[in-house]
């Protein structure tokens, strides 16, 4: 196989899974400006102290401009999520955030870095070129944003080749609320496991077969880290939704819902982005056929179906869950820092 | 078969650029790109750092405490989750205060003297190495006028 067949297969993305995660991306984007809003960065960032040396002149700038460049970012990003102009718009987040970096580079946060060089391909996710089975520009954004997350998890083990880390003495210090923090033996047990954990899935995850196991051990990780260290779960969520490029698409195997025309069920099938189910509109009764006998009965098909759903999408009911309640924690945050800072009365 | 070539170069150089990000605190020589800040090298709880930031406006013998730590986004020449420990900023961040607002709504209505200083203290540790104490000082700096 060639270089271009292997990015094809690897970077094609079917038309509703795309849109389905550049609105879950441009999701991620607006919780991470109102995360920056509710923290107060717009306020707090160190002045002309912390800005990159490279860009002396970028210090003249005026002080509406980062407030603005912020505002702009949430706007961006609301565009992204909704499908409106969303490469425009994924190019114009990208860039806001490479000014935010650049100015104030050392306020930066890893979570940022990854916002910043995965809009820009977002913003290519929507370039077709050829199509066919010629490779696109499409193929090749999608193949370096998968590629991109696999680098972070690598450096991020490479990074933990490091005798304090493996230790435990960093985990130590992340668990000291809990009295397993001072069993020595464990929390460098903890520090060789997250290490091999991120190893793994640098490399697991391009590969079908380990890629059920590499899901629920990134779900394991992602979830453990900071629900342990008492930390925010945003940039985790960056990598839990990352997994959906990596999801197969079922094709012929996905199981059959046969409904009548006129039921809800129709409803449902417009949820069904990722195609996990395959859906047969007709004048039967509702029916649900996944290789053993055929179940009947909305009931047992509910069941059947939010099964189906608990398998085969465990990352995708835990990142769902995750975005309302920080759609709902972040929005709060951003509100009050807003009203307290006096943004009304200094407008 | 121009533009399958010019594809995958973009992406090779996509790569390659954050390939080159990430290898920077291995590769000597390479750091002087953003020297000492941890953008791209995903260095994430690398090192236990315990570290105290202490910020005080004194005019002799009376002193106020404030949150100066807030004007720092994430805290981030002294956090754990970084990389990218930088005491050497100290002097520079009182600096920063002593010209910024958080320290004069400190000073506000305690009718400090011209000689009123921003004292910036860190005391941190990285690992299992010796504690280290850094402070800092700069003259308050009047407001400005409205």
């Amino acid at each position: 196989m060639t270089l271009a067949r292997f990015i094809v297969r690897e970077g094609r993305l079917s038309p509703p899974k795309a849109r389905l995660f550049r609105a879950c991306w441009g999701f991620l984007g607006l919780l991470t400006t109102l995360q920056m809003i509710g923290w107060g960065y717009t306020d707090a960032r160190g002045g002309g102290f912390f800005v990159s040396p490279w860009l002396p002149s970028l210090l003249a700038v005026p002080a509406w401009l980062h407030p603005g460049i912020i505002a702009a970012m949430g706007a961006s990003a609301l565009a992204v999520m909704v499908g409106f102009r969303a490469s425009l718009f994924a190019a114009l987040f990208g860039l806001s955030m490479w000014y935010v970096l650049l100015v104030d580079y050392f306020a930066f946060h890893h979570g940022w870095v990854l916002m910043a060089l995965s809009f820009p391909l977002l913003a290519l996710f929507g370039r077709r070129g050829g199509g066919g089975e010629a490779l696109t520009t499409a193929d090749c954004a999608v193949f370096g944003f998968k590629a991109l997350l696999s680098l972070v998890y690598l450096f991020a083990a490479i990074n933990k080749l490091d005798a304090d880390f493996l230790s435990g003495i960093v985990l130590e210090r992340l668990l000291m609320w809990s009295p397993l923090s001072q069993n020595a033996a464990l929390m460098s047990a903890l520090a060789w496991g997250s290490l091999a954990a991120e190893a793994f899935l640098a490399v697991a995850l391009w590969i079908p077969k380990l890629r059920r196991v590499a899901f629920l051990v990134g779900l394991g990780l992602h979830l453990g880290i900071p629900l342990l260290s008492q930390a925010g779960l945003l940039f985790h969520l960056y990598f839990l939704t990352g997994y959906l490029l990596f999801v197969s698409e079922p094709g012929g195997s996905a199981p059959v819902l046969r409904y009548p025309e006129a039921s809800a069920a129709r409803w449902l099938e417009r949820l069904d982005w990722l195609g996990q189910v395959d859906w047969r509109a007709g004048s039967g009764p509702l029916t649900w056929e996944a290789g053993g006998a055929p179940v009947s009965g909305t009931w047992r098909v509910g069941v059947a179906l939010a099964g189906r759903l608990v398998v085969a999408h465990p990352v995708s009911l835990t990142v769902a869950w995750f975005y309302g309640v920080y759609a709902i924690d972040f929005s709060r945050d951003a509100l009050f820092y807003l009203l307290a800072s006096g943004w009304s009365s200094a407008a | 078969m121009t533009g399958e070539r010019l594809r995958i170069g973009g992406l090779a150089l996509f790569l390659g650029g954050v390939l080159l990000l990430g290898a920077r605190p291995f590769v000597p020589g390479l750091n002087t790109l953003w020297p000492g800040c941890a953008i791209g090298a995903w260095n994430m709880y690398r090192s236990r750092v315990d570290a105290r930031l202490l910020t005080s406006v004194r005019d002799g013998d009376r002193e106020v405490y404030f949150s100066g730590g807030e004007a720092i986004w994430h805290n981030a020449f002294i956090l754990t989750a970084h990389g990218d420990l930088r005491p050497d900023l100290v002097e520079q961040f009182a600096e920063f205060l002593s010209r910024g607002s958080l320290a004069r709504a400190a000073a506000d209505g305690q009718g400090y003297s011209p000689d009123a200083e921003v004292v910036v203290e860190l005391v941190y540790r990285v690992n299992n190495q010796p504690e280290v104490r850094l402070e800092a000082r700069r003259r308050l700096a009047p407001a400005e006028p409205r």
